[in-house]
């Protein structure tokens, strides 16, 4: 874009690394290179022209340069170590940048012409003590070196502060000392030999010496963090620090990072950049909300930017790179080249959608190598699982999902931070993927909608989407759901949703125990009206019913209803056609297997049904698939019923079916649909004339309730079925009723008794009918006449005293007495002596009493007491006094008034 | 029930026995002996007997008394079989089907004319009293039907000249026993055995009514009666009928007890037993040629152990103790 040039040690297949090498033992090490040559590739930052400043000849601090890995330290050390080498080379690199950022003073710098300069990168542990480096680099080093040590019995364990004035006053030297901290926190502290404390103590000296003497010493170290000893002592003296923290700094690392990886990045014009970026800032401006004042500045962003989107190496610097512990602008500087060799050409601002992940090579490795954390490598492999995901699941994902692979990857960009505010919103996301042409909003939000529904590892927090390395169980249940190829015939779970919707529709509808043992509901399949049977699990086909009440569920309702439902009962129901009661759903919705609301919480529910036994994270999302999602949809489903009326066989089509709504929804459908058959469309008339009818044929009930199974023929009003109990019940009511009897297998007759309520009559004979084979056995037959016979057991019998009576010509013993006069005989029983008197006064009867012998205990039996004439009073007296416990009959002539 | 009454029921409180008795084995003539259609068997015969229950009723509730002229009053099955045999011709034989009663009679009328059968007599005969197979037997000189085993009966006996056979064997292995005897008197067990043995409760009686109609109608049951008739005037009849005793009525429970006591399972109990105070009589105890017993009266029935029979023989109602009688030739 723009004929944008890489610099060329970065155009090379492979990309050199970009650190600079503080040594000047190679030739490629950047203290080798000709001063020109090194300045060509290095921008003068605010924090290197502070560094040169204070370099200058006349100022007196040491300067520290305090700044993680990466940041440039040793960059900015090679820089000085040339400028104070070849001062006119430097002179004349100023000068030029002096023009380019209109900063004229700069051009003034001086730099130090007659002193040595030592650098020495620490790291390479090349000397054991820092003095080592200055006796062995510095002209005078030996002699001062023979002095200390010819010192005898004298000599300090550090060199003396006047051994080295000595020594910089023979040469001034300046001393750059880069990975200071690395070497001095290396050093070993041992009571014999305190190797940390006698740098500590040489490192002061040189401070003090570079403070108080600077035109004999120039002190540079670089530090990684003030919390080190050496850092400590070093501050003692009121070092110059240069923090690469400044206010201008990222702005000016900006800068120096395009100038280090392009080579004619400030030859191209802003106005071109801002004509070639507008629709991506427009869109940025607009969707982030940005506030007009604030235009123009957020335009010279994105130009000053360009080619990187301000926003990617914000999101670079400030989370990636911090969250991955990359070398910081080393490695930004490899990353953003391979952004630009991959992506260059192609974005007119490479944003963190160009992080390509579906690329191997490319700028991700450049990225990856650069991540210490193995969690953000493996968030890499999720990432790309997702977006396969999508793109399996979504049907035409070039015209559907467009930007899968974009969105895809800026999401997982900006979900590297370890920031807890990490992820994007939408609206960022978009502004990404913004390249010459804006995204339509709503094209952006389906797509964004249909990323979100397929992939399982994007989590929301807030308004914000995170890329996540554990699975967002509901998004991958979801995208599973989705995917319809898992479920067709090919899939892994080949029809598995619609048997899980054909059980969430029987639960609901008779989930309870107490419902699905009178009810069966059966809820039929897709292919219902061709071949109902075959999809259904064994235990629901006809065969396996029983005596439950059926009740079929449709999935649909089909158009002319009753002639669809009659045909299917003559080509699937060989029997038992009355018995069936329709469930059918609204007639407005579509087929419920069809409804893909349903379809995907059915499959949601099967799969978290499946998973939950091996991942404890999709427990509640089954339970709120099924109880929360599912089954609240499928309550109210069916809200009417059809119940066969009126039979054709020869013409299905003409049968005429009873609709009806029943009000009911749940598991409260059945019953209610039951109670209303019973008490509005039942008609016990029918019924009875029926039952009548079978039991003038001396018909079996299993015959009866056979033929109440199927329906009437001959275009007669069909009698609704209520079931086998219910029928069996009817059956007894009518018994009880008078209307019939029933012969219980021969065992016995049950039938009202005359002069029996209805109601002692049914308490007599309920439940005596039995089920199954019994029924077979059990026969109706029209009430008769049954012999009655009145009476009593027979009297116990006492000790025989008589003799046995003979029986009279003509009867046999134990004939009973003849109602007709016949010569029977009285029964045997105990010999009773009749004993009698003539009327006397009660005191004679008493004696006479006694005189037969009568004792308290003798039984007597036929006692009568004849009183010829009293009155009332004296018959009230006698009834009083009469012993309780005994009936007493009484006969007597009243005299008429 | 008390409308569409049968007047006749009610002449027979007044009529002297014989005429009752008479008037009883016409009604049942003309009940059992009109034709039966195979599919509607069970019904249909279901429908004759609730057409005798008013009789029953009369015969049980309020003449009860005729039963004590049974004996003298009605034409017995036994005095029929031994005056066929006295006044029959040479060739002659009695197939006595053990335990056949009206109901079958239709198969047997319809397929003897069907077969081109000269009926000479068809009627109602009275059986023994107990009707039970020994009295039957002995009714006709034999001391059982056992005694008729293998032509075991000697001379003693009141067919004189019979060869003499009790079998429980498929129709068409009665075939090799008939032979060419002139005079020949086969007992034959069935259906009295299978009455007993569908006596279970369930639906015995109805199985028992198909079985008749597929034994009676079939063409090893003709070929037996054509091998019997050939050369012989053949009656058959039966020693007693049996009762639908699991259609009849229950009890109350305290006259249950009593007769679980007196007759258990049983429709009879030998001996003159003891009395009882329900009126009508819930069972009758007569003396006849068989000495005195004591019989349950009417269509009732009561639990005992084991479970009532749902079949039986040798109480007091009509299809126990009347069986067909019919007296064949074969013009072939």
């Amino acid at each position: 874009m723009l004929n944008l040039q890489l610099r060329d040690e970065f155009k090379g297949g492979r990309l050199k690394g970009t650190t600079i090498d503080f040594s000047a033992d190679e030739t490629t090490g950047a203290l080798n290179k000709p001063a020109a040559e090194f300045l060509g590739i290095t921008y003068p930052s605010v924090d290197m022209l502070k560094v040169l400043e204070e370099a200058q000849p006349g100022k007196g601090h040491p300067i520290v340069l305090l700044g993680g890995r990466g940041l440039g330290k040793s960059h900015l050390m090679a820089a000085l170590f040339h400028a104070m080498k070849d001062a006119p080379a430097a002179t004349a690199w100023l000068a030029d940048w002096s023009i380019n950022l209109q900063r004229p003073e700069i051009a003034a710098f001086k730099f130090r012409t007659n002193c040595l300069v030592i650098a020495e990168s620490l790291q390479r542990q090349r000397y054991k003590a820092l003095w080592d480096i200055l006796f062995d680099q510095h002209p005078h080093g030996n002699y001062i070196k023979g002095k200390w040590e010819g010192m005898g019995a004298k000599k300090p364990d550090v060199p003396s502060d006047l051994l080295l004035l000595e020594m910089f006053k023979a040469q001034p030297t300046a001393l750059l000392l880069d990975e200071f901290q690395t070497w001095y926190d290396g050093l070993r502290n041992t009571p014999q030999y305190p190797w940390r404390n006698w740098a500590f103590n040489f490192i002061q000296l040189l401070s003090e010496i570079a403070n108080d003497h600077p035109e004999l010493l120039s002190l540079v170290v670089s530090i990684r963090d003030n919390q080190s000893e050496a850092c400590q002592q070093i501050h003692r003296i009121n070092p110059v620090v240069v923090d690469f923290q400044g206010k201008q700094a990222k702005k000016d690392r900006q800068r120096l990072l395009l100038y280090r990886v392009f080579q004619n990045r400030t030859n191209v014009p802003p106005a071109e950049i801002e004509s070639l970026i507008k629709a991506h800032v427009t869109e940025h401006l607009r969707l982030a909300e940005i506030a007009p004042a604030q235009h123009n500045t957020r335009v010279t962003d994105f130009v000053e930017a360009w080619p990187y989107s301000p926003v990617l190496m914000g999101l670079l610097e400030d989370q990636v790179l911090v969250a991955t512990q990359a070398q910081e602008t080393r490695d930004l500087i490899r990353i953003l080249v391979d952004l630009f060799k991959t992506r260059g050409e192609q974005s007119p601002v490479i944003t963190a959608a160009d992080f390509d992940i579906t690329a191997e090579k490319g700028c991700i490795a450049s990225l990856l190598s650069s991540v210490a954390n193995p969690l953000h490598r493996t968030l890499l492999q999720k990432a790309q699982r997702n977006l396969e995901a999508v793109q399996t699941a979504v049907k035409e994902p070039v015209k559907n999902v467009p930007h899968a692979a974009e969105i895809i990857s800026a999401l997982w960009l900006r979900s590297l931070s370890v920031e807890k505010i990490n992820g994007g919103v939408p609206a960022e996301l978009q502004v990404d993927i913004t390249r010459a042409l804006p995204v339509d909003d709503n094209a952006f939000a389906a797509e964004m909608a249909l990323i979100r529904e397929n992939s399982f590892n994007i989590h929301p927090v807030g308004n914000r989407l995170v890329f996540k390395e554990e699975e967002n169980a509901e998004g991958k249940l979801l995208a599973n759901a989705k995917n319809d190829r898992l479920f067709d015939k090919s899939g892994e779970h080949d029809g598995q949703d619609i048997e899980q919707l054909a059980a969430e529709i029987r639960y609901v509808l008779a989930g309870t125990e107490e419902i699905s043992r009178q009810f069966r509901v059966v809820v039929l399949r897709k292919n219902w009206r061709s071949d109902p049977w075959n999809d259904l699990p064994e235990r629901d086909r006809p065969d396996q019913w029983g005596n439950q009440l059926v009740l079929i569920a449709l999935p649909e309702y089909p158009e002319n209803v009753e002639a669809i439902l009659g045909a299917w009962l003559k080509q699937h129901m060989a029997q038992r056609r009355n018995t069936l009661r329709f469930l059918l759903p609204r007639k407005t919705e579509v087929n419920i297997y069809f409804d893909p609301d349903l379809i995907i919480c059915a499959r949601a529910v099967y799969l978290a049904g499946q998973w939950k036994q091996t991942d404890e994270a999709y427990k509640p999302l089954f339970q709120t698939y099924q109880n929360s999602h599912l089954r609240p949809k499928l309550r109210d489903k069916f809200d009417v019923f059809a119940l066969l009326d009126i039979w054709n066989f020869a013409q299905p089509g003409q049968c005429k079916f009873i609709i009806e709504k029943h009000s009911a929804t749940g598991d409260k459908i059945p019953k209610a649909v039951q109670t209303k058959i019973e008490n509005e469309i039942f008609a016990p008339e029918d019924f009875e004339a029926m039952a009548v009818a079978q039991a003038k044929s001396s018909a079996s009930l299993a015959k009866f309730i056979g033929e109440l199974q199927e329906p009437a023929i001959g275009g007669n009003h069909c009698i609704p079925w209520l079931g086998e109990v219910t029928a069996k019940e009817r059956v007894l009511k009518l018994c009880a009723a008078g209307k019939l009897a029933i012969n219980v297998r021969g065992l016995e007759l049950l039938q009202a008794a005359p002069g029996e309520t209805e109601e002692a009559c049914w308490i007599r004979i309920k439940g005596k009918l039995g089920s199954g084979k019994e029924l077979e056995q059990t026969i109706l037959q029209p009430p008769g006449a049954v012999p009655q016979s009145g009476g009593t057991l027979p009297l116990p019998l006492g000790p025989i005293t008589a003799p046995p009576v003979t029986p009279a010509p003509g009867t046999a013993p134990g004939t009973p007495p003849s109602i007709f006069g016949g010569g029977n005989t009285p029964p045997t029983g105990p010999h009773f002596k009749p004993l009698a008197t003539p009327p006397k006064t009660p005191v004679n009867l008493l004696g006479e009493v006694e005189k037969w012998g009568i004792t308290p205990a003798t039984n007597l039996s036929n006692i009568n007491v004849n009183v010829a004439n009293m009155t009332g009073a004296q018959l009230s007296h006698l009834l009083k006094s009469l012993p309780d416990g005994i009936s007493y009959a009484l006969n007597l002539d009243k005299e008429a008034q | 029930m008390t409308s569409g009454r049968d007047s006749t029921s009610d002449a027979l409180l007044t009529a002297a026995p014989e005429e009752a008795w008479q008037a009883v084995f016409e009604k049942l003539w003309s009940v059992f002996s009109a034709p039966l259609s195979l599919p509607h068997v069970e019904r249909e015969i279901s429908e004759r007997e609730r057409a005798l229950s008013e009789l029953e009723l009369v015969l049980s509730g309020s003449a009860w008394e005729l039963w004590q002229a049974f004996e003298s009053s009605v034409p017995r099955t036994a005095e029929a079989v031994v005056s066929f045999w006295d006044t029959a011709p040479s060739g002659k034989a009695v197939l006595i089907l053990d335990g056949l009663s009206l109901r079958e009679l239709p198969w047997l009328l319809q397929q003897a004319k069907e077969r081109g059968y000269a009926v000479h007599e068809a009627g109602v005969r009275g059986a023994e009293l107990p009707s039970d197979t020994t009295p039957f037997a002995r009714a006709l000189g034999f001391s059982q039907r056992s005694a008729l085993d293998n032509n075991g009966a000697g001379s003693a006996h009141r067919l004189p000249g019979a060869r003499t056979e009790s079998l429980n064997v498929p129709w068409e292995d009665c075939l090799d026993w008939i032979g060419s005897a002139p005079a020949i008197v086969l007992w034959h067990h069935w259906p009295d055995e299978r009455v007993h043995q569908l006596a279970e409760p369930g639906d015995g009686f109805q199985k028992l009514c198909r079985e008749a109609a597929e034994k009676l109608t079939s063409a090893s049951f003709w070929k037996m009666i054509e091998r019997m008739s050939t050369g012989r005037r053949l009656v058959i009849t039966g020693d007693h009928g049996y009762a639908a005793s699991g259609t009849f009525s229950d009890v109350g429970k305290e006259q249950a007890g009593w007769l679980k006591t007196k007759f258990g399972g049983s429709r009879f109990s030998c001996g003159p037993g003891a009395t009882h105070h329900w009126v009508p009589p819930i069972s009758l105890s007569l003396t006849t040629a068989h000495g005195t017993n004591q019989f349950a009266l009417g269509r009732r029935k009561w639990r005992s152990a084991g479970g009532y029979p749902t079949l039986a023989h040798g109480g007091l109602s009509l299809l126990e103790v009347a069986v067909p009688f019919m007296e064949i030739s074969n013009p072939h």
